[in-house]
């Protein structure tokens, strides 16, 4: 009927039809080759989450600037020597002048705003750490040593041990040479020739950290893609050509598959979108789905072509057997990925439309296209004389999994696989599990030296803020009010302390910590005076003079952020403080003083953490909810869903002990794989399956219809599981570590599914089946 | 934290001699300090020896107890203010000074506190104690003084006019005749600060802010100012056997052999503060900003010894052959034999 139909539109006018496709493809090929690759921040962040609320709002006055920073160390471990100061000399000089680099905040020892202050008798007194007249000998080094003491600079400017000194700035928005946006990969280049391959030598090292540079890392990281994806290809052209053993059946899957790809890329270009470090990845997918569709269909082709049917009988009846199966197929691969849209993540949501889109456009490119490309071609006589199929005896071994005898074991076995994974499954962390930038290698240059500095350094770059938000009615907009409160202050000096000594706190900073200090100051820097002064003008005094850019407080202190600094941002730290600030919170929060959650780098990936977590069990749902919809619409059949559905479970729980296993944490990236997994993996129960009930329904016994199904469809599928998990096992060679936890868990979830299904699934039908036996 | 400010409610209390009165905790009731184990590694200003008990004492309320120099405990204490100076009559009975004129006591060793005085609305610290046998003086700031003399059961304060310079002293007189209530608040900020009080014998001495020194021969009942040449706070003085040293701002350190009457400048070399001093077994010890101890084991050549770190250190006390400090970082010691006279630091 409907299918009839379709063929007669598609196989009468097959000029018109290639006609329309080529003109599809050229089209949006150009959109393609405009696309762009796009790292936004914003997009990795559950905006919507009540965190997130309290960063956007406070993101102008404390929204974390883009810094950079750059430790150069001494490799024998003591910077008071002349050729050091050299080098850090150098280095400072070079950061002033490369483009984007705010040059009026390049702070090191040798900035003149780097200044000792010290207390004399008649009040304070202060110069330069390094003075005018410096001369790097043994006296001038020793002064600078003093001086560097009295400003205080150890943790922050130098190393604690003496080893290290630190250049640092902010970034411009805009590059000053071009008036363009900042564009943080080449910056991240320049920051790697000019500085780092400039001064590093057998005794200087150069250590640089900082969002752009990272973002840098990851992009160039992220253009190894391009490479994996050539030898994807490549691999897989091959194994096609092994499996069909004819030139142009091999190219025609490929090139369709790749028509696929173009067309995706070019609709997302002209959708406004952009491609990022993880959606890149998708491409693959669809690449390897196409062809695994491909080879369904060259593979039926090829049968009935060996069987002698013509070339167009033979592609226009394979069209009209494949296009059911095979739509259902990639239609619940799609609703599988529009699953992902209700996770409210920028990144996810649009890893869902650009992974649905490609495949939707599967179905016009391998589904209708290829039959009538096949169509023309003119199969020579050697093709035609081929056996049409050699490998009965396997399959005929294989249908004996729906033995009573094997199907027990196969069943327990199963069960007790099922049982361990679920148990394990439990254990599997949300978050990043390993310290450093998550999207990179531990081992990778970046994450070296960022455990070099927070290990050197008083810093850290896991940043958690407690914005402190004062609710006052009687606060005046204009006039700074809530840092003369000894009341405030305090409160807020009590709820740090709490914190500062929670597990995973390295230290914390507040103004209040920097009113002490100055209260210090003006007591002749006894810190016998290291207190909040109780009256208002001392505090008023100890408040005024610092300045909003210390983002630890806005023009008129009605807000205040309390930055605690983490030792890493592994999801049980931050766990950990979070709860330990939610406990603070319900005892000490006032009326007027409100302790908000929260901002900075670690507070970005508490909420993502717990969007994450929230959003895998009815992500789970979502996505086994619509295939089993669609399972009940294509077979009609309860029984037919459940053999389907039921394996894939099965490996969707065990996937999730493999994380417990491999120490992959549930993150923005590896949450939608179980969503990819179990969208790709229904395709092989669905096209065993279909074969299999009509064989049923005409008579067949169970093991006879799962043999005829095998028959039919056993090599393609076998094929495609190795197809697609080569395709994505290519990742693991990714210098992104998320790109290599996703292709880990992509192979293990393409693999074990085609097992699922040739396996465990005639096993269960043969249970659901028994009286057809 | 919720309830308002206290109104000023210490009319009548200061007259221009000794008062008597005791104490009661105000109305505004200070926070407990709450368990820390940072609290060995933050600021801790002054350490003492009770018996064979180490105990500090810092920042946010932190009292520490270690019986083996290694094992730190953390007391109950009943405010969180910055606690400033320790000190022992026996092994058992203690006090401690701090923030918000905080006077608090001990009978078992330092284990368990009690506030003895608690006056957040005076805005002013309580920098020093010194115990006696049954007398407990505690000196703070703009010439806070109080003291006991029946080991803390009571407490009078007093204010010291005959410190004042001489034209203050005429001005805060011509005030008590006509205004009275002018009188009250000027009174309050017109003396020094009181850094450190030292007791030898009978005399008292008392050194503070901006070149001040003062001397009772007849345990407080009298006091003398005592000229001296130097115009900068000093935090610290001490009795070395016949010699009296007198330490503060910026390495600046004098010496008198005449009970105090004249000093002598000694040559320190580093331009640190001195916190406090402390004389073990020949040696007299100098506790300095930027991690520097001056010594002398000769009571004249200053030696140096200078932690790597450079965190103030504020005071310290030898405990099984360690000097123990208490640093702006924390609890440090160091082995006495690092402090011998000719291995001084270039």
């Amino acid at each position: 009927m409907f299918v009839k139909s379709l063929e007669k539109f598609l196989f009468k006018q097959r000029a018109i039809v290639i006609g329309v496709f080529t003109a599809i493809t050229l089209v949006l090929g150009y959109q393609a080759s405009n696309i762009h690759l796009d790292a936004s921040f914003n997009k990795n962040i559950p905006l919507n989450h009540e965190y997130m609320k309290t960063y956007v709002k406070h993101s102008d006055d404390f929204g974390g600037a883009n810094s950079i920073y750059i430790s150069v160390c001494d490799k024998n471990g003591d910077i008071f020597n002349p050729e050091f100061f050299e080098s850090l000399k150098s280095v400072h000089d070079q950061l002033f002048f490369i483009p984007g680099v705010n040059r009026t905040l390049v702070s090191s020892l040798y900035s003149p705003s780097t200044r000792f202050i010290e207390v004399v008798e008649d009040g304070f007194a202060g110069g330069p750490v390094i003075p005018a007249d410096f001369n790097a000998d043994k006296a001038g080094l020793q002064k600078v040593k003093q001086n560097i003491e009295k400003a205080g600079l150890i943790g922050r400017m130098v190393a604690d041990d003496y080893s290290c000194a630190m250049v640092s700035s902010q970034l411009l928005e805009t590059n000053p040479e071009t008036g363009e946006k900042l564009d943080s990969i080449a910056l991240a280049q320049q920051l790697e020739t000019e500085v780092r391959e400039k001064f590093e030598n057998d005794k200087i090292s150069i250590h640089i950290i900082g969002f752009a540079k990272m973002i840098g890392d990851v992009a160039s990281g992220a253009k190894d893609v391009v490479l994996f994806f050539a030898v994807a290809i490549v691999i897989t052209a091959l194994m096609v050509w092994i499996f069909i053993r004819s030139t142009v059946l091999t190219i025609l899957p490929i090139a369709c598959s790749i028509m696929a790809v173009i067309w995706q890329l070019g609709m997302l270009n002209s959708l406004g979108f952009g491609l990022d470090p993880m959606s890149i990845l998708v491409p693959f997918l669809v690449f390897a789905i196409g062809v695994s569709h491909g080879v369904q269909m060259i593979n039926s082709i090829g049968k009935r072509v060996h069987e002698g049917f013509s070339a167009k009988q033979a592609c226009s009846a394979s069209f009209c057997t494949l296009l059911i199966p095979g739509g259902i197929a990639l239609m619940s691969d799609t609703v599988g990925f529009l699953t992902l849209l209700t996770i409210d993540i920028g990144i996810i949501k649009e890893l869902a439309i650009t992974a649905s889109l490609g495949v939707a456009v599967i179905i016009f490119t391998n589904l209708f296209l290829m039959p009538v490309l096949a169509s023309y071609i003119d199969f020579d006589k050697r093709f035609k004389a081929l056996p049409a199929d050699s490998h009965d005896h396997l399959w005929e071994k294989m249908s004996r999994v729906t033995k009573p005898k094997n199907t027990a074991i196969i069943l327990v076995i199963t069960a007790l696989l099922y049982g361990f994974g679920w148990m394990k499954s439990q254990e599997m962390k949300i978050g990043d599990m390993k310290a450093g930038a998550p999207s990179l290698h531990e081992d990778s240059r970046y994450n070296q030296d960022t455990f070099l500095i927070t290990d050197r350094y008083a810093i850290s770059t896991d940043i958690l803020k407690v914005i402190v938000e004062i609710h006052d009615d009687n606060l005046d907009d204009d006039i700074a009010y809530d840092c003369t409160s000894h009341a405030t202050m305090d409160l807020i000096d009590q709820f740090q302390w709490r914190l500062s000594n929670v597990q995973g706190v390295q230290s914390a900073i507040s103004l209040s910590t920097v009113a002490k200090v100055v209260n210090t100051g003006y007591n002749e820097g006894n810190l016998k005076w290291r207190s909040l002064p109780r009256n208002s003008s001392s505090l008023v005094q100890s408040t005024a003079r610092i300045e909003t850019s210390t983002g630890l407080l806005n023009r008129n202190c009605s807000v205040m952020p309390i930055i605690l600094f983490l030792e890493d941002h592994k999801a049980e730290t931050i766990e950990r403080v979070i709860s330990s600030i939610k406990a603070a919170k319900a005892e000490m929060e006032t009326e007027q003083v409100k302790f908000l959650l929260a901002s900075g780098a670690a507070g970005v990936m508490a909420a993502t953490n717990e969007a994450v977590e929230a959003a895998q069990v009815p992500m789970l749902w979502y996505v086994y909810g619509a295939v089993i919809i669609l399972c009940l619409i294509s077979f009609r059949s309860v029984k037919a869903t459940i053999a389907v559905v039921l394996p894939l479970f099965v490996v969707s729980t065990l996937a999730q002990a493999l994380m417990t296993y491999l120490e992959i944490g549930l993150t923005v990236s590896t949450m939608p794989v179980i969503a990819l997994g179990v969208g790709i993996g229904v395709d092989y129960g669905i096209y065993i399956l279909s074969t299999m009930i009509g064989e049923l329904r005409k008579g067949n016994t169970l093991t006879h219809s799962y043999f005829l199904a095998l028959k039919e469809r056993g090599s393609a599928v076998l094929f495609t599981g190795l197809t697609l998990a080569i395709g994505v096992s290519t990742w693991a060679f990714s210098a992104l570590k998320f790109q290599v936890d996703m292709g880990v868990l992509l192979t293990f979830m393409f693999l074990v599914n085609m097992l699922g299904a040739v396996i465990i699934l005639p096993a269960l039908a043969s249970v659901l089946w028994r009286k057809e036996k | 934290m919720k309830s308002p400010m206290l109104k000023k409610t210490i009319k009548n209390v200061f007259y221009t001699l000794v008062v008597c009165s005791v104490f009661s905790v105000t109305a505004q009731s200070p926070v407990a300090a709450i368990q820390s184990k940072l609290a060995s590694k933050n600021l801790l200003v002054d350490i003492t020896l009770a018996g064979s008990t180490l105990i500090a004492v810092g920042e946010r309320g932190h009292i520490l107890l270690s019986s083996d120099g290694e094992q730190w405990q953390q007391a109950n204490v009943p405010v969180n203010v910055l606690l400033t100076s320790v000190d022992f009559k026996n092994d058992k009975v203690g006090f401690a000074t701090g923030h918000d004129a905080t006077l608090l006591k001990t009978t078992d060793g330092g284990f368990n506190w009690s506030v003895s005085n608690y006056q957040p609305e005076l805005d002013k610290p309580l920098l020093d104690v010194k115990v006696i046998g049954d007398n407990v003086i505690a000196v703070g700031a703009y010439g806070l003084f109080l003291q006991s003399f029946d080991a803390g059961q009571t407490w009078q304060d007093s204010f010291q006019d005959e410190l004042l310079i001489e034209d203050d002293r005429l001005y805060l007189n011509d005030l008590k005749e006509y205004e009275p209530d002018v009188y009250q608040k000027e009174k309050q900020f017109m003396l020094p600060h009181f850094n450190n009080i030292n007791v030898v014998g009978e005399q008292l001495f008392i050194a503070g802010e901006a070149g001040f020194l003062a001397k009772s021969d007849k345990d407080g009942e009298d006091w003398q100012i005592i000229e001296t040449d130097y115009f900068g706070s000093y935090f610290s003085i001490i009795n070395v056997d016949d010699s009296q040293f007198l330490a503060g701002l910026r390495g600046n350190l004098f010496k008198s052999e005449d009970q105090g009457d004249s000093w002598q400048a000694l040559d320190t070399g580093v331009k640190a503060t001195i916190n406090s001093a402390y004389h073990y077994k020949n040696v007299t010890y100098f506790f300095a900003n930027s991690g520097n101890i001056f010594y002398t084991s000769n009571n004249t050549d200053i030696n140096d010894y200078e932690l790597d770190d450079g965190k103030a250190v504020m005071s310290g006390v030898v405990f099984n052959g360690f000097l123990y400090l208490a640093t702006e970082a924390g609890i440090k010691k160091i082995a006495l034999s690092e402090f011998t006279s000719n291995k001084a630091r270039d």
